[in-house]
Order: C-alpha cells, then structure tokens, then sequence
C-alpha cells in the first residue's frame, strides 16, 4: 500500500507528520446564512503509515460512536502512532443538534454518497464529507446503532468479498459479522467500491451513551489500528467468530403491547418464545416464536407494535446452538454473546 | 343478486350507494383500523374504477374530492362502479404525517406482501381487496412538504389507456411517467389496471382550485369511460412534460420566492432572493431559461441545494401558454 508521504490538507488546512490539529470544516450554509461548521480531528504520526478515518453521528441521533471517537483521541499518545487518523465524531450536524437521524429535508445522509455538487443539498453535503475525508483516507470505519426504536447486539457489517475489508473485519473483533455491501449510496458502500475498504461498527440504541459499548467500540478501532500496525502491540484474534449471511427480522402479526423474553446476544432454539403480545386488557393476543434456531442480534426497544412491525432479528449460523453455547462458555464463561 | 359485489365481506347490490369499513391493520391496543370505502355500484354494466387518496397521510386534498365526488354520482345513472378510499394511510393521517408509525412510506410498498412490513401488509390489503377488482384508478396526492405544485395529472403514456385517461381527466399539464418502482401507480399498471394520478397543491390544505379540477377531473374520466352522461371539459391549453428542470439555492439563508405554479417565467427573471437575518442579499435567483412554473417552494428556510422551484421549458407552446393566461386574466 502507497501511505501519504507529503503534506495532509483538510479545509486548507495543512497537517505535518507528527502534528494534532483541530479542523472546522464547512459542510453547509446555515439558514441564517452562517456557514456550518463540523469539527474534525487529525493525528499524524511522525511515522508513515496508513490513513485512517473514523467516522460518527451520519446518523444524528446515533450518538454511542460520538463517545467512542472521544475516548479515542482524547489523551491519545502521538509518539506511538504510524500514519494518519482523522477523527469526525459528528458527520451530520443538524441531525445531532436536533437529535433527530435526518438531514434537515428529511432525507437520510447515508444514502446520499459519493453526492455529487450539482446535486440537492444532501448531495452537496455527501460531496463534501466525501472529497475533504474518505478520499483522503485508505481505509474507514463509520460508527452507528440500531435506529430509533430498536437494539443492536455490538456487531461489525462488511463486504466480506473484499480482502481488505475483511481483514479490519476480523481484526476489529466482534463475535458476529454481518457480511454484505449495505445499502446504494452508503458511505460503507460507496467508498468500498471506490477502493477505500470500509466497515460498519452498529451497536446498541440510539440517544444514548451506553458505557460498555463504547469500551467495546474504542477496544475493535485500537484493534483495527494494531493489525495495520499502525499502533504498536501484538494483534488481537476473537476467539470466536461468526460471519452471518443470512438474517431474518421476526415480525408481530397483530397489533399489541409485547413483552420481550430475549435480548440481544441470546441463543434460541427454534419454536422459542421470544415476545408476549398482549392487550391493554391483559390477555395474549399471540405468542412470537423463533421461526428457526439462531443468535439474536437485534430487538425492538418501543412495546408498541403493529401488524407486521420486526420484533427480533435473527441470524442463522451454521454451527448447533448446543455447540457454540458451550464454545462461549469455555472462552468467556458466558452463555450468551456480548461482544 | 347475480350482479352485486362483495367489497370488504359486504355485499353491494346493483344501484345502490354503500359505506363499507376496510380493515387494514391494528392498533397497540389490539383492535381493529378500519379503512372507509364508499363503494358507488351503478344500475347497468361497466368499467370499475378506483379513487385513492392520502396514502401519504398529509396528503388530505383527495379527501374533500372524493367528499364531493360520491354525492354527485348517482348509482341510479351510473354504468359500473366506482371504489373511493379517501384516507388510506389512516396511521399517518391521524398525526398528520406523510408516512406510517415506523417512518416507512406505504407508496414505496406496493403490491404488497402478506407477511410483510407493516407497510407491505397494509398495501397487500388494499391491493387484494380494491386495487385488484378494477379496470383503472386514479390516485390522488400532492407534492411533499414545503412545496406548492400546479394541478396535473401524471401517467405513463407510453401506456395507451394511461394516456387516454390524462387526456381525459383535462389538466393543462400531463407529466409523463410510470411513477417510482412499487407505487401504487407503477403496481397497478403492471397488474394490467391503467392507473394516473392527480396531484396540486399543498400538503394540508385543501385548495379550491386544485378540489375542483380533481372533481371535474374524474368527471370527465367517468364520462370518457361512458359510465356517466357529462360533458367532457377541454383544458386551457394541454402541455405533455418529460422532464423538469430545478432551479436551487446555492446559499443558505432566508428565501423569498416571486413565482406561483402555474404562471410563466423568462430567461433572466428574477425567480428569488436569499437574504440574511440582517437584511442583506447574499443570493439573487435568476431564470435561467424561459419556461412554466411547475412548483415552487413554500419553505423560507434553506440550505446550499434546496429547491426554489420546478419549471418546464416551453417551446412551440409559449404562445398557447401565454395567449390562454391572457384570456384567463380577461375573464377575470
């Protein structure tokens, strides 16, 4: 791989080997005409190595991957790091300002990429996240949860066709990875197909810092950042992983209240209950059951569903439930995934 | 009763003029959403047509069309049936919003599927239970938030039947296309059911000029499918557009909009300004071509990017246009 060797320019900004700027980089006009600013960090090492750019908050209201990139560079000890990291903790600035997953039109940023200047303003914005960042960097990892109304088990999703992408992949240590291109227009999607291997960190719900999955998230970016050696130290393997191709969301078939028997990271068994729905009178209405055996990777969080609305999403594995029960015991002495 | 029809397990003889209640999902609480379909089974023989609106639940112009629209029909004059939903995304229409509880927009999820999303589930519904027992349709809409649009009809002409309906229903402007891939319109049509849809106005608002196009509108539909006795109205002048061009802010700021739908614009017109809080131009907005405004934005708040407004560029027809705006301007 060529690493940069010259100069790093953000926003007219030049970063030296060995330097750490604070960049405000002009993504819009503010309707009171001001511009809009996102603010960006960038470390460069002295030593060479690859770019890296972290990216968070594309969503507005995905805030957990915010607090992992701060963990991240906060304290950050410049004399270990090899190449370059760019560090954007929020991406779509309106949307987090009003903790809300849109761009102000309504429109959903990440499906919107590479944008394009002659475009709406979502592709506008999309350009210039695109031509000032990703373009710059050899490999991303873009941070976001579950949307609005759901959890998600910590999992890492990745064109796994893809060499490199499977290498942060694997590297960044998840138990489970979703293997597939993500949806057109994706930044994932986009820059993976542009030759810049990306990969998705999803993890727990939106509006909320959740402790253990930003230690999680911080510890797969420091593993990614090992394996491209990029940070000294010996490189990290999960003992247990699974690549998921199939998964399935389990949907209520009437409308009700539930009362949810799993969560995120359990094992079930086909025919397992995995929600009560009741009415407001107490009685069941119907019972969801898993319609095969496999590993939940994400739920409902709101109790109110309507005919059709996804409870639970299963992914199917190729190994017996009994077998990777007792795998996980062994190395981590828990029945359920955590991480 | 050989000729009745059974519309949401309720029969309907042959003449008559019947409310039925569609159930199209349910509740939190478990009970049952019910959808109003007002089903006009005319005395003789004839096409079935379908007339649907608010799929987008603030989308509540078809509502009063389709008001005015079944008590003007009299089944004891009409040749075939007509099928009018007015309010079919009832979740959205409740909390005055484009799409249902989950965001999902239930024009993106036609024809349906049984076991599907909640949006699939509604749309396989309506599909099996109305869309499917016609021979043509209308759906009605208008554009999407911040945005008013001229009175028009939109159908896919390369489909015969199609584009004789859009010429019958009488808009000045018929905007081809097949509509987006799993709309209602696009659905039906490859169900073999020819389907246009009639859009104006603004979301929430009901606009006068824009409910007595559409009622007059499906009259003449009703009329060209010789299920009515009525004369056919002839529009103003008729403009076929394929495609539209936009005009956008390059600035953000406080926008001001000088056109209205409908109306004409020349090259170098100014179209808008954006200022700042201070009362400062940082943008003039100029026509970059001669053309009719097709739609403009009602939003004063805008990003680099967002749209002024819609025009299509006129060129054998400049003259019609202008000619049947100064008659118009007479009449008045």
């Amino acid at each position: 791989m060529k690493f940069l060797a010259g100069t790093l320019e953000i926003a007219k900004t030049r970063i030296k080997r060995g330097e750490r700027k604070q960049i405000r980089l002009q993504v819009s006009t503010s309707f009171v005409s001001n511009p809009t600013y996102i603010p960006i960090t960038v470390l460069r090492g002295k030593k060479m190595g690859p770019v890296v750019l972290i990216t968070a908050a594309i969503h507005g209201d995905e805030l957990n991957g915010i607090e992992i990139a701060r963990q991240l560079i906060y304290n950050f000890d410049m004399s270990k790091l090899s190449g370059t990291l760019i560090c954007v903790p929020v991406v779509n600035i309106y949307g987090f300002q009003n903790t809300s997953r849109y761009l102000p039109e309504g429109k959903d940023l990440n499906r919107f990429f590479p944008g394009d200047p002659a475009q709406w303003s979502q592709g506008k914005y999309a350009y210039v996240i695109y031509t000032e960042l990703v373009e710059k960097s050899n490999f991303v990892i873009d941070l976001h949860t579950a949307s609005e109304g759901r959890s998600n088990l910590p999992h890492v999703r990745a064109d796994m066709s893809h060499p490199e992408v499977e290498r942060i992949a694997r590297a960044f240590g998840t138990t489970v990875i979703l293997d597939n291109k993500g949806y057109k227009g994706t930044l994932r999607r986009s820059a993976t197909e542009a030759g810049i291997p990306t990969i998705v960190f999803e993890a727990g719900e939106t509006r909320k810092f959740e402790k253990k999955i930003a230690a999680h998230g911080l510890q797969g970016v420091l593993n990614v950042l090992t394996e491209l050696e990029m940070l000294p130290g010996g490189k990290y393997r999960a003992p247990i992983q699974f690549v998921v191709k199939e998964s399935h969301w389990v949907r209520a078939d009437h409308g009700g209240i539930l009362s949810f028997n799993t969560r995120p990271g359990r094992l079930v068994k086909k025919n397992a209950e995995l929600a009560t729905n009741t009415n407001p009178f107490g009685f069941e209405v119907e019972s969801i059951r898993a319609p095969f055996a496999g590993l939940v990777i994400g739920i409902a969080t709101t109790p109110t569903v309507t005919p059709g609305q996804g409870i639970c999403h299963l992914s199917k594995l190729d190994e017996p439930i009994k077998s990777v029960r007792e795998r996980l015991m062994l190395h981590y002495g828990k029945k359920r995934v955590v991480f | 009763m050989e000729n009745s029809i059974i519309i949401a397990g309720e029969r309907i003889a042959q003449g008559t003029q019947k409310e039925v209640r569609l159930k199209i999902s349910e509740f939190y609480t478990a009970y049952p959403v019910y959808i109003p379909v007002i089903v006009t089974h005319g005395v003789e023989e004839g096409p079935a047509l379908f007339v649907t609106a608010a799929i987008h639940g603030d989308e509540i112009n078809g509502i009063e069309i389709v008001r005015r629209l079944v008590t003007k029909i009299n089944p004891k004059e009409l040749r075939g049936t007509v099928l009018c939903v007015p309010v079919v995304n009832i979740f959205g229409f409740y909390t005055m919003s484009r799409n249902l509880p989950d965001r999902r927009d239930l024009n993106d999820a036609f024809p349906g599927i049984q076991k599907g999303s909640p949006a699939s589930r509604v749309a396989y519904i309506l599909f099996e239970e109305i869309i499917k027992k016609c021979d043509y349709g209308i759906d009605i809409h208008t554009p999407q938030v911040k945005r008013i649009e001229i009175p028009h009809t939109e159908a896919d002409l390369s489909n015969r039947d199609a584009h004789q309906l859009a010429r019958a229903f009488g808009t000045p402007v018929v905007i081809n296309t097949a509509g987006p891939e799993k709309s209602l319109q696009n659905s039906a049509a490859s169900a073999d059911i020819p389907t246009i849809v009639f859009s104006g106005g603004e979301v929430l608002r009901f606009h006068e000029n824009v409910t007595e196009q559409g009622v007059d509108g499906i009259h003449n539909v009703l009329a060209y499918l010789n299920m009515i006795e009525f004369e056919i109205s002839k529009p103003e002048y008729s403009i076929i557009v394929q495609e539209s061009r936009s005009v956008q802010t390059q600035q953000g700021g406080i926008l001001c909009v000088n056109v209205n739908p409908g109306g004409l614009v020349y090259q170098g017109d100014l179209i808008a300004r954006v200022t700042n809080p201070f009362g400062r131009d940082v943008e003039l907005i100029k026509a970059p071509e001669t053309g009719l405004i097709i739609s403009a934005s009602t939003n004063p708040l805008v990003n680099p990017g967002n749209e002024v407004c819609a025009y299509v560029m006129l060129d054998k027809s400049l003259g019609i246009v202008e000619e049947a705006l100064r008659n118009r301007k007479q009449t008045e």
